[in-house]
């Protein structure tokens, strides 16, 4: 399942900011991917609607969704 | 002739900020403001400039193009969030420092982005319904007032601006359907509280951006019975560089010439950002045939939109 998560998330994310090249899991979106956050918004809406979930505003940190892999936990936690 | 747009002027205050003082106030990068936010320069009135004096430069702009309306002004319609005063209303003060006469029906709107299409739709329904022949539709905002100095998230990004519409039946564009929207349980999206400042939830505006307003601009082809392709310009709220560019990716119309952005050189304006983009548009002719769709949303949350013709004149 994390696998179908992340190749979704690659597509998001090359929407998002198609500068970037290749997706490491343990990237941070903001210091490994550059996103701005503008770019941050604009990822997480794009998280919700293709995942039908809902991300609330404290679960956007440094420690948590800000890293990739603790996006697709979170993600997978939330459809399950 | 039906009711419409017959000039546009605007004003906007001396003081202003640039993106290089805005990018090193907040360290932000300067490629970040130019180009997401897409502001270069943001006007501040002054300290004792009120939204009254900006919307009478408005209009005095407008009366030096048309000195043939003043003495036939019947309506002016003043859509302000930050009026001079709790109360009297800000059109009352207009009236006065314009020295116009006593027979004219004067009154305020308190909308804010959407402001402008709201206005113009209450204006000429106004007139129309009144058998009046020129009315004065005029945004006005001070923003800066109500704005803290260190929020990064509005500071960099509103503007102080005024826009006087004129409205009578000889009209260079003329609006055809409306539609109007308002989702009051956002209301705290963007609020100013009693003794604080302007407050924004930028995820929650993008949202609605991203969502509701891309619905609505399909409506407003719909009920006028026209498609994306038959539009010449998209005149949308000048929100910010990244919001022009979601909704314009939402409607398919991502980079398309056809959608003016003039946020650079003005800031965002709140409801004045439609007009003085209008104005921009240096090819529009009343006998042009062109479809301008403009859209206004924000604040509210509210949002409307209409399609301007410049009907082919036979």
């Amino acid at each position: 399942m994390s696998d179908e998560i992340y190749k979704k998330i690659e597509q998001i994310m090359k929407d998002v900011n198609p500068s970037v090249k290749g997706l490491r899991k343990d990237a941070n979106l903001r210091k490994d991917l550059e996103l701005d956050s503008l770019d941050t918004i604009n990822f997480f809406f794009e998280v919700e609607s293709a995942f039908g979930i809902k991300i609330s505003e404290e679960d956007i940190t440094e420690t948590s969704l800000l890293r990739l892999k603790r996006s697709i936990e979170y993600i997978n936690k939330k459809i399950n | 002739m039906s009711v419409g747009i017959e000039a546009i002027e605007y004003y906007l205050p001396e003081r202003f900020m640039t993106s290089g003082d805005l990018a090193s106030n907040f360290g932000f990068d300067i490629q970040f403001v130019e180009e997401k936010i897409g502001v270069r320069r943001i006007y501040i009135a002054g300290e004792n400039e009120k939204t009254s004096d900006m919307a009478v430069a408005a209009i005095k702009k407008l009366f030096e193009k048309r000195p043939d309306i003043k003495e036939k002004i019947e309506v002016i319609a003043v859509c302000t969030q930050t009026p001079d005063y709790q109360l009297p209303h800000t059109s009352a003060l207009v009236q006065k420092k314009l020295g116009l006469g006593m027979d004219i029906a004067c009154f305020d709107i308190g909308l804010g982005c959407s402001g402008f299409v709201y206005g113009l739709s209450v204006v000429k329904a106004f007139m129309e319904e009144n058998k009046m022949e020129y009315g004065i539709l005029v945004t006005a905002e001070t923003y800066s007032k109500i704005i803290d100095e260190k929020d990064k998230n509005t500071k960099p990004l509103f503007s102080d601006a005024a826009a006087a519409t004129l409205i009578g039946r000889e009209p260079y564009l003329t609006p055809l359907k409306f539609t109007f929207g308002t989702n009051g349980n956002s209301y705290e999206s963007l609020i100013v509280r009693s003794s604080e400042s302007l407050f924004m939830d930028g995820r929650g505006i993008f949202e609605f951006v991203a969502t509701v307003v891309p619905d609505d601009l399909k409506r407003c082809l719909e009920i006028n019975s026209l498609k994306i392709g038959d539009i010449d310009y998209f005149v949308f709220h000048q929100a910010s560089n990244f919001m022009l560019d979601t909704l314009s990716k939402k409607i398919g119309v991502a980079g398309d010439h056809r959608v003016l952005k003039c946020l650079d050189r003005f800031g965002n304006t709140v409801s004045s950002s439609i007009p003085i983009a209008l104005d921009t548009i240096k090819d529009i002719s009343g006998d042009g045939g062109l479809k301008i769709l403009i859209s206004g949303f924000g604040v509210g949350l509210s949002w409307a939109s209409t399609i301007l013709s410049t009907l082919r004149r036979t």
